[in-house]
């Protein structure tokens, strides 16, 4: 019964699956990880090892709700892997290696490249819990309180945490936050 | 500084804070994806994958399924045959029993284990059919010429004949156990598990089933014999 249980047709569809969404998870498991690779492989191999297992139905889902499911199972994972390893911080000095300045083409709407690297530096300078706060709020959509939840925290901590957040991209973005230094505790 | 109570969700200025959020991560997300050794990552998964592998029983399945049913389904038939007492009927009963049997193949295994099911499926289905037909109220003794084929008038065929006769005569599980053992050629333990009793009660109704075939068979034979020859035999000559 246990063990052995993926039939061989579903390993070849798992192995489509892989080769089409590996690439993208890592890359969103990396910069969720901090840029820590062998963290994020580990996340990609454990979410599609998850995959493997509710393969049945996953295959019946759509591509694009497949996708959502393994990005998904991966912010979890990831979020798990922060909470498990106290020691997550300490990578962060492996950070300054992977970097690299991002394309100079899109995302330069109101905001430069410079700024966003600064903002880059400052996520990955956030204490471990901020960092999944923040991931679980401004990625996964999840409430403060579903958020307090999982992480075992108060409200109010979660809430603390986002302010905090709040306040180092703020600074990171400097002259480039529309909303101001001035925009105070005051509005 | 805003208060940890105090949540700015929903404000614009946190929609603002989380899009730069996203768009960091993402610019992030796309540098790392390019940077993915995906053939590494994909080795990797396969071996798992291979690890994990389900024992692939399906092509086997089939075969064994495919070899059982080149043997087995004639005698099959043929057992059926003598339970159900028209060939049709029987023929429908053993291939219920190996639709049956491959569906629960996985949990059976083997071709023993296969077997020993099919013969449980086929004797279970013949008394259904019968257990129907008294209900329906047909008559299947009439029903049903006995068995077609090269029956044309060979000499034994005679005794085979009464035989047959003698045996529709005996209570249901008499003529299980009698065609099993005698016909199918089953064992005791094989029988016991084809009926689903135990090989004491397989004793007993094959025994039972004898002497009344016994006696069935004798009383044919002295009957329908030319009846001068019996009469001269056994009555007063002079």
């Amino acid at each position: 019964m246990s063990g052995g249980q993926i039939p061989k047709d579903h390993a070849e569809e798992l192995g489509e699956c892989f080769a089409a969404y590996a690439p993208g998870l890592f890359g969103y498991a990396c910069a969720l990880a901090w840029g820590d690779h062998a963290l994020a492989d580990d996340l990609v191999q454990s979410a599609f090892m998850a995959a493997a297992r509710q393969w049945p139905t996953l295959r019946c889902l759509r591509d694009a709700q497949r996708l959502r499911w393994l990005q998904t199972t991966v912010g979890n994972l990831a979020i798990s892997a922060f909470r498990r390893n106290e020691a997550f911080g300490d990578r962060l000095p492996r950070l300054e290696a992977v970097f690299r300045p991002r394309p100079a083409d899109t995302h330069a709407e109101a905001v430069s490249g410079i700024a966003l690297e600064r903002c880059w530096r400052a996520i990955q300078a956030l204490p471990p819990q901020q960092h999944a706060v923040a991931v679980m709020r401004w990625l996964f959509a999840m409430t403060n309180t579903q958020i307090a939840a999982a992480l075992g925290i108060a409200d109010g901590t979660v809430a603390a945490h986002l302010s905090a957040v709040r306040g180092k991209l703020k600074a990171a973005l400097g002259p480039y936050d529309p909303f101001g230094s001035e925009d105070g505790p005051s509005s | 500084m805003t208060t940890a109570g105090n949540d700015t969700a929903g404000t614009r200025e946190d929609e603002f804070l989380a899009g730069v959020y996203q768009q960091v991560i993402g610019a992030q997300a796309t540098q790392y994806a390019a940077a993915y050794d995906a053939g590494a990552g994909l080795a990797r998964f396969r071996d798992w994958l291979q690890d994990h592998a389900a024992a692939s029983p399906e092509p086997d399945a089939d075969q064994m399924v495919a070899q059982l049913y080149s043997i087995h389904y004639q005698p099959l038939v043929r057992l059926a045959t003598l339970l159900v007492r028209d060939v049709a009927t029987a023929e429908e009963v053993v291939q219920d029993a190996f639709v049956a049997m491959r569906g629960g193949w996985q949990r059976l295994g083997d071709t023993e284990k296969a077997l020993a099911y099919l013969r449980q499926a086929v004797v279970n289905r013949s008394r259904s059919v019968l257990r129907h037909r008294t209900a329906a109220g047909s008559n299947p003794q009439q029903a049903l010429p006995d068995t077609p084929g090269a029956e044309g008038g060979a000499p034994g065929l005679l005794e085979q004949d009464a035989a047959r006769t003698a045996l529709r005569g005996l209570p249901e599980r008499q003529r299980e156990a009698i065609v099993l053992r005698y016909y199918a050629g089953l064992s005791e333990g094989e029988i016991a598990a084809a009926m689903g009793i135990s090989r004491g009660a397989v004793k007993s109704h094959t025994a039972r089933g004898l002497s009344a075939l016994g006696a069935a068979l004798e009383q044919a034979s002295s009957q329908p014999a030319t009846p001068h020859d019996s009469d001269d035999a056994g009555s007063s000559h002079e």
